[in-house]
């Protein structure tokens, strides 16, 4: 007689699962064959299993769901594809005011600039159509007129820095 | 693994949508049929299986092991039908007792039949019991596949199966005495 301890109900359901070692599926084999109350659990538990196989094994499955999968796929694609689509154009408008904006601040300073370059120009032509005239007359011209031509230069440079800073100091406060 | 079914999970990856079309044709029966397991109702069961291959469409990009494809699959449809056991609750919000949920899911014919089905008993396991023992005899799976699927150590899974067997048995048994 074989004491309750020895019972391998524990392991039966790992059994037909082809799951034990092989030492415990022998002692599974073992026992069996002399305890009638583990061999009925044993097979209660594989009719178990077969049921719950056969009874999903031939479920039939939606005709719709490949479909149905595809088409939202197709639209979440498309959402982000607008969400793209939308982030690029604002980017563009965003780009284009900044720009716009930009020109019309700066549009007064560029005039200004252009102005004094123009005055600037006319000065040195006049300066240039005397040369021949004073050149001849005056000795030592030569190093004078180069004297002048840096001094302007500087001068030139000062101014330029000067309206540039008012420049900004007129677009802060426009800003 | 074979040939086409890699080249399938290749363009997948890439978000080629014909490829991931006949990753659907070829998988929809065992995602159905898990689903429609777990939640015991073919519209529900559709859902979960819709909702778990859009989320597959985008997840496949992030898939590292080719090869454990549809261990991969097989845990997405356990989460999402976790996800939608969760919603279905809140949505209740009181829990209907177990022959309540039965009666209003069941066909006329089923609910005349007075010996408990096997579906029926399914459905009476808690959801931990009744998705391992979808994975190993509706699914098919090994024990340490299970193991990777759910996250849990191979004993855990052994003990689990065999206790969700033997409530099963108990509950066919139940059936039968009432008959
Ligand atoms: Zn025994």
């Amino acid at each position: 007689m074989k004491k309750v301890t020895d019972h391998v109900e524990e392991l039966l359901s790992a059994y037909i699962d082809h799951e034990l070692t092989e030492e415990e599926a022998h002692r599974v084999r073992d026992h069996i064959k002399t305890c009638e109350s583990c061999r009925e659990t044993l097979y209660s538990l594989q009719h178990v299993r077969d049921q719950l196989h056969d009874a999903y094994e031939k479920v039939e499955v939606p005709a719709s769901l490949e479909q149905a999968v595809m088409a939202s796929i197709a639209v979440l694609e498309r959402k982000t594809g607008v969400a793209n689509g939308f982030g690029i154009w604002l980017a563009g408008v965003i780009s284009l005011i900044v720009m716009g904006a930009t020109a019309a601040l700066m549009a007064p300073i560029l005039i200004a600039i252009a102005k004094f370059l123009y005055k600037l120009a006319g000065i040195g032509i006049k300066i240039w159509q005397t040369v021949p005239i004073v050149v001849g007359a005056i000795p030592y011209f030569t190093v004078i007129l180069y004297g002048a031509t840096i001094i302007l230069i500087i001068v030139s440079v000062g101014l330029l820095l000067r309206l540039r800073f008012t420049g900004s100091y007129d677009r802060r406060e426009l800003l | 693994m074979d040939q086409e079914l890699n080249q399938l999970i290749y363009k997948a990856k890439r978000g080629d949508q014909q490829a991931f079309a006949a990753l659907v044709r070829k998988y929809q029966g065992s995602v159905f049929r898990q689903a429609y397991a777990m939640v015991g109702d073919r519209m529900e069961a559709e859902d979960i299986a819709q909702d778990a291959f859009v989320k597959a469409f985008y997840a496949i990009k992030k898939l590292d092991n080719e090869y454990a494809f549809t261990s991969w699959l097989s845990r997405i449809v356990s989460n999402a039908c976790y996800d939608h056991l969760k919603k279905a609750s809140r949505r209740k919000n009181v829990p209907l007792l177990d022959h309540e949920r039965k009666a209003s899911r069941e066909s006329p014919i089923e609910r005349s039949q007075t010996r408990m089905t096997i579906r029926q008993a399914l459905q009476k396991l808690s959801p931990d019991h009744r998705e391992i023992i979808i994975l190993r005899d509706v699914q098919g799976y090994t024990y340490n596949e299970i193991a990777d699927i759910l996250n849990i150590p191979v004993g855990t899974v052994k003990s689990r199966i065999s206790i969700a067997r033997r409530t099963l048995k108990e509950e066919l048994t139940r059936g039968e005495e009432s008959d």
